[in-house]
């Protein structure tokens, strides 16, 4: 191996009492590019990148764990996609095993409230509720963020007490004024319960970030002659950007996976939501577990699939909201 | 009390794609103040952890006191180290962070308040030991640092750029104090900083470094006197050497336009300062007629002369006068020659902007660099 | 009156015949940017919590409110069996009461998601892969509530449940049973349906803290030779105790909330004879389900929100 020869001056006129000096460095040409590993066998390279026992078995036990986590989903994916009687005998059972798409077929055209038209529901409540939420949140944040104005204190503490707040305890008042102003039980009625539910939290999310970016942007914009409209136009809201993914991903979460507002508020099976529609798959005397397993797999699927897309934004945001 | 070595020790991260550290040898002697010195990202601060027992190498051994210690644990090494961020315990009081290392070894309280106070008075910092780190100032969290890591009395002291998050006045201060404390303990130091003032002011022995490898280990002085490769000597000084290339041919250095510069006066001068160093033979092979190639000759700053008039005899580089900096204690002229800017230290700048002039030296001043950047004469 | 006093006092005029300008165009700006969010805020989020603080003190027709009653409807919610039920507390039998039953989880399931998002948040802290075992555990947190109430159904099923099977598997047979619908052990079941949900959120907070450490710290320690379980308590215990505050509140808030996961397994009932019932089924039952009682809706709904109040508070503080 070259890399482990008495390096021979290079230079043609290297005189011979060079060789003691030269011999005691090398050139930083001589260092190879990635670890001289030719010299060495797989077998040597395969045990030394192997960690160390306790390390392995850290890995064994870290991976066992999350494996087990998972096992309560894996079960049910699996159910989903096998007729009831193997479910019976139990999902675990792999031998004579039968696909079949039956139970996704079911649950789509359940027949009290098809789940392809609770889906559809869904969408139509949660993206309007996202949206609105994220607009009105991120306007309201910016002052409480940046100006003093009189009873800021209060609404701040407001807000913090309809963030504790149970979503039972506005149900009573909101069912009320729903009936009266004839928006129970229509979508429009729901998103509206869904976007003043959600804009507590957000605008106290959304002001803590917007207290982080430099007042100076602001100022310099202001030098520049920007109104205070297009510095929020043109600052804030670009400046925010990840601040309103998170919050977007969050909120979108939540209201998909809503249960409790939809069942109070929506009551005719036509407008039902996805997460109202599957306890009733239950059933009366034996429980449908496959058509139960692929409905709730189909309404589990968007915010699980938006969480993996999204992830870095969903958990940055879940500690900014709690933790900081 | 205890000296350092390495051998061949190799250092690979990323399962050898990146490697940080390539086959380093190093001796450290009992109580020697020894620094690696090298721009960032050379492996100096991997090679410190390496001696920490932070880090594990890949290849290679490491003795203490001829004890080979590679593959323990830094608690069996008795290694005390200051971290670049001093790594102070933010819940802890001062007292609490300095007492800690007896703590963990079951030392009784008694004799810990003892110690600590020994060592806080040492380091004048009797006063702060009720407050927590976050209401210390910079200086003061350094000396809680530095408290904690000798309060042991370890065998090995390491510092990694301890002085780098202070501002000049303090940094120029806890220099005088650490070469102090290195004196009085006489604890074997090791010291990393990218900071070649640091390194020329405190150590014994320094350690130049680059991407992973050591260039030259040597004392102050010598590194200053005879940096052994063309990295070295633009790495060390202030502004850096000048390198002028040029061609090689008939025993001078065809430096263009700018003239050429004969080597047989620089050969000479060097032969008789380095006695012993160099025999005729290889002197005359410099010189023969024969021998081409790129080379770069050396010569710092402050060993440049600038005039207006070419000189009856010796060497001269011809040059443009660019800019004049001047900066109270000298000035620095600089200098275009071949499209290159050179330095020039001088006292008094006596040239004007646009003035074609000429540089000399002293022969036994110039180093001459072959192509590979090694060190010729 | 010096020329510089002079000076000082034109430049305060100027200042307030600017700030007046100012203050009119930022009171418009401050509408603009306000009124649109807290309108909807007020109208859907404060207004119904303050609707159900004075209905609470009202005697109710259905859904009309009709006179003052005092105290009447908390006497009578606080007394009522369904809430707190005394007699069977005290042969330790369920039901126990919503409240007593939202009080169990909070002393159950709080320590133990706690407990595990910790261990789990150091046992991957330095492992490669750390990301996706991580979001293996935490994935549940992202799934509807409902479905994981469902699941546990699934699970705890005497058949085609996974956990009756593993019972079989460990000898235990006699243990084998619907865990969901078994009166006196199904909010145990759910109880630890629970924990496995929500470790994932506990675990995410905590592992945020362990990275927020800087590892010279750790590094510190080691050299000045503290072994791993030193360099816990004396180094990372103590830099991530202060997140433990607001895990631990977050997930009393989580189960004082507990609504989905108990219907999804119990129905509106709260299970056979109401054996798991919560204060949210409660609220639910009184308000929307015949014979429909609006003045105990809110009181139970008052009593949810009286427990968790201070204790958001606290985390408020705290920033």
């Amino acid at each position: 191996m070259t890399e482990d020869d008495p390096l021979e001056p290079t230079g043609v006129d290297a005189g011979p009492d060079e060789t003691t000096e030269a011999d005691r460095y090398l050139q930083v040409e001589e260092v190879p590019e990635t670890a001289p590993t030719d010299d060495r066998t797989w077998r040597t390279r395969l045990a030394e990148s192997v960690p160390s026992s306790r390390r392995t078995l850290k890995y064994a036990v870290a991976i066992t764990v999350a494996v087990l986590w998972i096992v309560p989903f894996i079960g049910l994916f699996m159910a989903s996609f096998r007729p009831l009687s193997e479910i019976i005998g139990g999902w675990w059972h792999l031998e004579g095993m039968s696909i079949t798409f039956e139970n996704y077929y079911q649950a789509w055209n359940y027949s009290t409230a098809p789940l392809s038209r609770a889906l559809l529901n869904t969408f139509i409540v949660t993206i309007p509720a996202v949206l609105v939420v994220m607009l009105l949140g991120v306007m309201a944040a910016y002052p409480f963020a940046r100006f003093e104005f009189p009873l800021k204190t209060t609404l701040f503490f407001l807000i913090l007490l309809v963030m504790a707040a149970p979503p039972e305890l506005v149900a009573m008042g909101n069912y009320n004024s729903l009936q009266r102003i004839g928006l129970f039980d229509t979508y429009m009625g729901l998103i509206l319960i869904h976007i003043g539910w959600g804009l507590g939290w957000v605008v106290l999310f959304l002001r803590n970030y917007l207290l982080g970016i430099p007042e100076e942007l602001e100022e310099a914009a202001r030098i520049d002659g920007a109104s205070r409209y297009q510095i929020f136009r043109t600052i804030i809201l670009p400046l925010s950007t990840p601040a309103l993914v998170s919050v977007a991903v969050i909120q979108f979460t939540w209201v998909w996976n809503a249960f409790f507002f939809p069942l109070v508020f929506m009551r005719s099976p036509e407008l039902y939501l996805a997460p109202q529609v599957l306890p009733l798959m239950r059933g009366r005397v034996q429980v449908e577990w496959g058509m139960i397993a692929a409905g709730s797999i189909m309404t589990m699927a968007v915010p699980v699939i938006l969480f993996l897309l999204l992830e870095r934004y969903y958990k940055r945001g879940m500690v900014a909201a709690v933790a900081d | 009390m205890t000296s350092i070595s390495m051998e061949n020790v190799s250092k690979y991260f990323d399962s050898g794609e990146t490697i940080a550290n390539y086959q380093l040898d190093l001796e450290a002697e009992d109580g020697e103040f020894l620094v690696f010195l090298g721009p960032s990202g050379c492996g100096k601060t991997t090679a410190l952890r390496l001696i920490a027992g932070l880090e594990q190498p890949s290849e290679g051994a490491i003795y203490f006191d001829g004890e080979r210690v590679d593959g323990r644990s830094p608690s069996d090494r008795n290694v005390a180290m200051v971290f670049q961020n001093y790594a102070l315990y933010p819940h802890m009081t001062v007292a609490q962070n300095i007492g800690y290392p007896l703590k963990v070894r079951g030392v009784p309280p008694d004799e810990r308040d003892r110690r600590v106070e020994t060592v806080t008075e040492l380091l004048h910092i009797e006063d702060q030991t009720h407050k927590k780190p976050a209401a210390l100032s910079g200086g003061q969290r350094q000396r809680v640092a530095l408290a904690r890591a000798i309060i042991r009395e370890p065998s090995v002291f390491l510092l990694d750029e301890p002085l780098s998050n202070l501002d000049a006045k303090l940094r120029q201060e806890m220099r005088i104090e650490l070469k102090r404390l290195q004196n009085e303990l006489d604890i074997t130091t090791i010291y990393v900083t990218h900071n070649q003032e640091e390194a020329m002011s405190m150590a014994d022995k320094v350690a130049v470094m680059n991407q992973g490898t050591i260039q030259q280990v040597a004392p102050p002085q010598e590194l200053y006197d005879r940096p052994r490769t063309a990295w070295v000597a633009q790495f060390i000084g202030s502004p850096p050497m000048n390198l002028f290339r040029g061609t090689r041919r008939n025993g001078s250095v065809d430096l263009g336009e700018a003239g050429t510069v004969e080597l047989e006066g620089v050969m000479n001068a060097k032969a008789a300062v380095e006695t012993g160093g160099r025999d005729d033979a290889g002197t005359a092979s410099m010189l023969a007629s024969d021998v081409h190639g790129t080379v770069a000759l050396g010569v710092r700053p402050e060993d440049l002369t600038v005039s207006t008039t070419r000189p009856s005899s010796g060497n001269a580089i011809e040059g443009t006068v660019g800019t004049i900096e001047p900066m109270g204690e000298y000035d620095l002229v600089n200098v275009s020659v071949n499209d290159q800017i050179v330095n020039a230290k001088v006292s008094e700048a006596t040239v004007a902007r646009d003035d074609t002039v000429y540089l000399t030296f002293d022969d036994e001043d110039a180093y001459l660099y072959a192509d590979d950047g090694e060190l010729v004469v | 009156m010096s020329l510089q006093d002079r000076i000082d006092a034109l430049d305060t005029d100027r200042d307030l015949s600017v700030d007046f300008d100012f203050d009119r165009e930022k009171a418009v700006a401050l509408a603009v940017f306000l009124i649109p969010g807290l309108t909807l805020f007020g109208i859907f989020s404060v207004g119904p919590i303050v609707y159900s603080a004075i209905g609470s003190f009202f005697a109710w027709d259905t859904f009309t409110m009709e006179h003052f009653v005092g105290l009447d409807n908390w006497i009578r919610s606080l007394t009522d069996p369904l809430i707190v039920h005394w007699s069977n507390m005290q042969e330790f039998r369920y039901p126990m009461g919503a409240l007593t039953h939202n009080l169990l989880w909070v002393v159950v399931h709080v320590p133990a998601s706690t407990f595990l998002g910790l261990g789990l948040a150091l046992l991957f802290a330095d492992l490669k892969g750390r990301r996706i075992l991580r979001s293996m555990v935490f994935a549940g947190f992202t799934v509807p509530p409902i479905v994981i109430g469902l699941v546990l159904m699934f699970i705890y099923d005497p058949q085609a449940g996974v956990f009756n099977e593993l019972l079989r598997v460990l000898g235990q047979d006699h243990l084998v049973r619907n865990w969901t619908q078994s009166p006196q052990v199904a909010i145990y079941a759910l109880i630890a349906g629970g924990i496995w949900v929500h470790t994932g959120f506990s675990m995410l907070l905590y592992s945020s803290a362990l990275s927020a450490i800087d590892p010279s710290l750790i590094e510190s320690a080691k050299v000045d030779g503290a072994g791993p379980w030193r360099r816990f308590w004396d180094v990372i215990w103590p830099l991530v105790k202060p997140v433990t505050a607001v895990v631990v509140i977050m997930g009393i808030i989580w189960v004082m909330r507990m609504f989905d996961i108990v219907y999804a397994a119990g129905g509106a009932a709260g299970g056979p004879n109401h054996a798991y019932s919560v204060l949210g089924i409660e609220v639910y039952r009184a308000a929307f389900r015949p014979e429909i009682d609006y003045g105990m809706a809110m009181v139970v709904a008052l009593i949810q929100l009286f427990i968790v109040a201070p204790l958001a508070l606290y985390i408020a503080r705290m920033r």
